[in-house]
């Protein structure tokens, strides 16, 4: 089954198998940004955005993206750099294993709340795990960050 | 979880079809629990092309199947125990994909939507089956493999979710939900049952007098009870009642 599979505004013709997900085909194509953490849709840390959403891509099968706009760090360089600012002002980038994730579930929630109370933020960032920090320095470098813009 | 192969079939005579001629074919819903699984189908049946997943706002309600979790749970035009029976399954992007249609058919019994929708007496439609009460699906199943199509009920009054979870994101160790006089409760850890006219001027203790709680990894029947209780308590406050000593 061929799939127009379009990452970061890029087309690319891609053959995945049936039971292929996305992150596997994202890594494949050199997406190095989308990391494989939990693998069982528990942590966030393989967190893309498809079609405007967020999404695991750890559960979401390529085959279900034909024609879909797909988007990972890489495609966003000005405003991760622009997040990761925030957050390493606050010390909590630690071992940066969930930050693509992380970054992804901001941008989105960016995309999709205005002026979001901190508890709309806590909500929305729930599902994005991080075992270095405990959060809090999370939180506050988001609320800073949508407050500063 | 493992597949020979995927397909998109044309129409869903098409899918249904496929369905009931190959043992271990399956309809795909949002996917996220046959990821977890460790089967081998022979073909999955993408039919999000078409099924719908459209919200129809009415004295009755209707979801479509496909309808996933976060517009159940960011549409405050439906029933607020059913934004409520959703917000914390997880995070934002599994509910972006998880459908409602996926944990209908699928039985979960430790579901909060599937709760919420015993409560609410809602109405299956199924392709080949006809429509189907969810409290009569919930406890017998389907004789033969289907395509669930949509989810019905009429607007309740009132309606209100409550659920406990060790993490936020967690399956819930009990859930309870209310439509009207109908309480429901799930994850008990059997699949969820209701109590029909309940006089919520009782105490918790006496409501649930008559329900069985069972033990797993999770907590004791015991534990569950006493979550339950307070659980309940919490509701019937929401409700304008008890919490007075």
């Amino acid at each position: 089954m061929k799939i127009n599979l379009i990452v970061n505004h890029n087309h690319y013709d891609y053959y995945p198998r049936p039971d292929e997900y996305l992150i596997e085909s994202l890594r494949k194509l050199g997406f190095q940004s989308v990391k494989k953490g939990c693998d069982t849709t528990s942590c966030g840390v393989c967190s893309v955005i498809v079609d405007g959403q967020l999404v695991p891509s750890c559960s979401y099968l390529t085959s279900r993206c034909d024609q879909k706009e797909v988007l990972t760090v890489e495609g966003i360089p000005e405003e991760a750099r622009h997040i990761a600012e925030f957050i390493t002002a606050e010390g909590v980038d630690q071992c940066g294993f969930c930050s693509p994730g992380h970054v992804m579930a901001i941008h989105a929630l960016k995309l999709e709340l205005k002026n979001p109370t901190m508890e709309e933020i806590k909500h929305y960032l729930a599902g994005n795990m991080c075992r270095c920090s405990g959060y809090e320095g999370q939180h506050r470098a988001i609320k800073k960050m949508m407050e500063v813009e | 979880m493992k597949a020979d192969r995927i397909v998109k079939p044309s129409s869903l005579e098409q899918a249904y079809e496929i369905l009931i001629s190959e043992k271990s074919a399956t309809i795909l819903g949002g996917g996220l629990f046959l990821r977890l699984q460790k089967k081998h189908f022979t073909t999955l049946i993408d039919c999000s092309h078409l099924l719908s997943s459209e919200i129809l706002i009415g004295d009755v309600i209707s979801i479509g199947s496909m309808t996933s979790l976060r517009d159940i749970e960011t549409n405050l035009s439906l029933p607020k125990g059913l934004n409520q029976s959703v917000k914390q399954i997880s995070g934002v992007g599994v509910r972006n994909l998880a459908t409602i249609g996926g944990s209908v058919y699928g039985r979960y019994p430790f579901s909060d939507i599937n709760t919420m929708l015993v409560a609410l007496d809602a109405t299956l439609t199924f392709f080949n089956s006809g429509k189907i009460s969810m409290r009569k699906y919930n406890e017998e199943g389907l004789k033969e493999k289907d395509i669930l199509l949509e989810i019905s009920f009429r607007a309740p009054q009132f309606s209100a979710s409550a659920f406990y979870k060790k993490v936020y994101t967690d399956f819930s160790l009990i859930n309870l939900s209310v439509s009207n006089n109908t309480l429901a409760i799930g994850a008990r850890p059997m699949r969820p049952i209701y109590l029909e006219h309940v006089d919520f001027s009782k105490s918790p203790k006496e409501i649930l007098s008559e329900v069985e709680f069972g033990s797993d990894f999770k907590g004791s029947k015991e534990y569950r009870r006493a979550l339950c209780e307070a659980r309940l308590e919490d509701l019937i406050y929401t409700m304008g009642g008890h919490h007075e000593n």
